[in-house]
């Protein structure tokens, strides 16, 4: 760790050991100020009825109603549920797609850059937009994908409208938006890897599996790690991709937890129980994030 | 060793089927916005693209007020932004330039990376409810503070990264010369990190322009986004109007994907956490 003495005289050295607080605190101050300190008033607001719609409803002390309501709902139940779902869902796939792009790509083609450049555009446009997109491909009449399965003459599904399959639409619509995520992360992971280590294994007689497993996959597995850390967290926030296509129906097939807290809070204004729902993703999101800080921490 | 050619075709088969299914959504998306309802809801004319028209772009620019969200976005970005930035060079600079000890130094970096993962809803159900009594709620200033606050820690993560690739050799020569650190950070560290603080603006920018969920609580009719503002309008009569779906869209999405194509080369690095350079 290099650190920066500056150095000349032991009065401005001394000095110098706190010049870090200035430069680091005005961040760190409006970090905790409006990103922390809500939260305590966030736990406070769970142990009490609020509704701001319903002024004749009093704001009242009601300690843990708010919590043993939410855990006997099965609707809050069924959003963990279909949370956990879908991240482990649309995580491996894109995983797998990822990867296999990625490998695709790393030699003999020409054009890799063009094709890189056009790969990366599902994962940095606007989510509302992936959303609206989704809502127009999949429509069940005059959307494209079901056109294009009449034409080869397969069943039509309705994408969206059945409570059976659209969390499966949900979940396309993640891989096709962050597939390429993978892909360009594991591309990169592996163009860094030295051309020597595969000439080493060829004189040994490795075949392409066991370059594969032996030095391709090892050597990129911090890479794995990485996206799979960030696609964890990412995925767990999920909302506005899925709101705009069904605001969590047909019949709570969607409702995943951050669609049900939102519609908790902004639709029935049921400022309360929302708080508690909220305080509990964010246990959830302290009790992910630290395993996975530690894991990456360990590994990279 | 040379693959043989039948691979190397089958390669560019696979590949080309992957760039029409990634990308032939969104140029589909676009078009719409050029059609007439009658076209688009003519399940015969899906893959006709003729007589297109610029009716739609011209009633969402006329009658639908769509300059007005673009400005609104324009302004929310660009000065969250900059505040990001102001904010996080310091901070970053700090981590990764000045002198505290190791402990410090990794307890305070894994702060700012932790609070990354702060769940947004959990943050915004307070917020409301502190906004809306001190008079923040539905005004840009209020959404602008929010998004300073979620955009620091990455951006932070990301700078720090940055700084620590500035040779310290440099950076304690220009101590030695008599440079306060305030100035050794605007005259040598700025400059040499110029290509990474360009990226990380970039990134920050995209992110809040592309930002949906705060905005369509913290805003109204006066204070709305791009983003909300597409989510309205295209539901706003009893049957979804794709044609004005394709305009919103199009319009969020044609900057991003100019920036992104120009800043490639950071994308990759920023995206990653700064773990992978590219």
């Amino acid at each position: 760790m290099g650190e920066v003495l500056t150095g000349r005289t032991l009065e401005n050295r001394n000095k110098g050991d706190h010049t870090w607080k200035i430069y680091i605190f005005p961040a760190l101050f409006f970090l905790l100020l409006v990103g922390i300190a809500p939260l305590l008033y966030s736990l406070y607001i769970s142990f009490h009825q609020y509704n701001l719609a319903k002024t004749q409803i009093a704001f009242k002390f009601v300690g843990f109603r708010n919590y043993w309501g939410l855990l006997s709902d099965a609707a809050f139940w069924n959003s963990f549920k279909l949370t956990i779902i879908f991240v482990v869902v649309a995580i491996s796939l894109e995983l797998i797609l990822g990867t296999f792009l990625a490998l695709l790509l790393l030699n003999d083609i020409k054009g890799r850059n063009i094709f890189r450049s056009l790969f990366l555009i599902p994962m940095v446009i606007t989510p509302i937009a992936v959303g609206l997109m989704g809502r127009y491909i999949f429509e069940d009449n005059v959307g494209i994908v079901n056109f294009l399965l009449r034409k080869l003459s397969i069943p039509t599904p309705i994408w969206y409208g059945n409570p059976k399959i659209a969390l499966s639409t949900m979940i396309l619509l993640d891989i096709w938006e962050w597939t390429p995520f993978i892909f360009i992360l594991v591309l990169a992971g592996l163009m860094a890897i030295p051309k020597e280590y595969y000439e080493a294994a060829r004189v040994e007689g490795a075949n392409y599996f066991g370059e594969l497993f032996r030095i391709t996959i090892p050597t990129v597995r911090n890479v794995f790690l990485l996206a799979l850390m960030i696609r964890i967290i990412d995925a767990f926030k999920e909302f506005d991709k899925i709101y705009i296509m069904t605001k969590g129906g047909p019949d709570f097939a969607t409702d995943l937890i951050n669609i049900r807290a939102y519609t908790i809070a902004f639709k029935e204004f049921n400022i309360g129980v929302a708080s508690a729902f909220s305080v509990m993703i964010l246990i959830l999101m302290i009790v992910l994030g630290t395993v996975l800080i530690r894991i990456i921490r360990k590994n990279v | 060793m040379k693959t043989p050619k039948i691979i190397i075709v089958f390669k560019y088969i696979i590949l080309v089927i992957a760039l029409i299914i990634f990308i032939g959504p969104i140029i589909y998306q676009v078009i719409a916005g050029f059609k007439t309802l009658g076209q688009i809801y003519d399940p015969a004319m899906i893959m006709s693209f003729s007589n297109l028209t610029l009716d739609t772009w011209k009633n969402a620019i006329i009658k639908e007020g769509f300059l007005h969200y673009l400005r609104n976005t324009m302004v929310t970005s660009l000065s969250a932004t900059l505040l990001v930035m102001v904010f996080a060079i310091f901070a970053a600079y700090g981590l990764a330039k000045l002198k505290m000890t190791d402990r410090m130094r990794n307890n305070l970096s894994f702060e700012f990376l932790s609070m990354r993962m702060l769940p947004g809803i959990a943050v915004i159900i307070p917020i409301f409810v502190i906004f809306k009594k001190i008079g923040l709620l539905y005004t840009i200033p209020g959404l602008i503070i929010i998004y300073v606050v979620f955009n620091i820690p990455f951006a932070v993560w990301l700078l720090e990264g940055f700084f620590k690739e500035v040779p310290n050799e440099i950076v304690e020569a220009a101590r030695i010369d008599g440079c306060s650190p305030r100035q050794e950070l605007f005259k040598i560290s700025i400059p040499l990190a110029g290509p990474g603080l360009m990226s990380v603006g970039i990134l920050t920018f995209i992110f809040i322009w592309n930002e949906y969920m705060f905005a369509s609580i913290l805003t109204n009719d006066a204070s709305r986004t791009l983003p909300v503002w597409a989510a309205y309008t295209t539901f706003q009569h009893y049957i979804i109007n794709f044609a004005i779906l394709g305009v919103s869209s199009t319009v969020m999405i044609v900057p991003v994907i100019i920036f992104a194509m120009l800043m490639q080369k950071y994308l990759v690095r920023g995206l990653s956490l700064g773990a992978l350079k590219e």
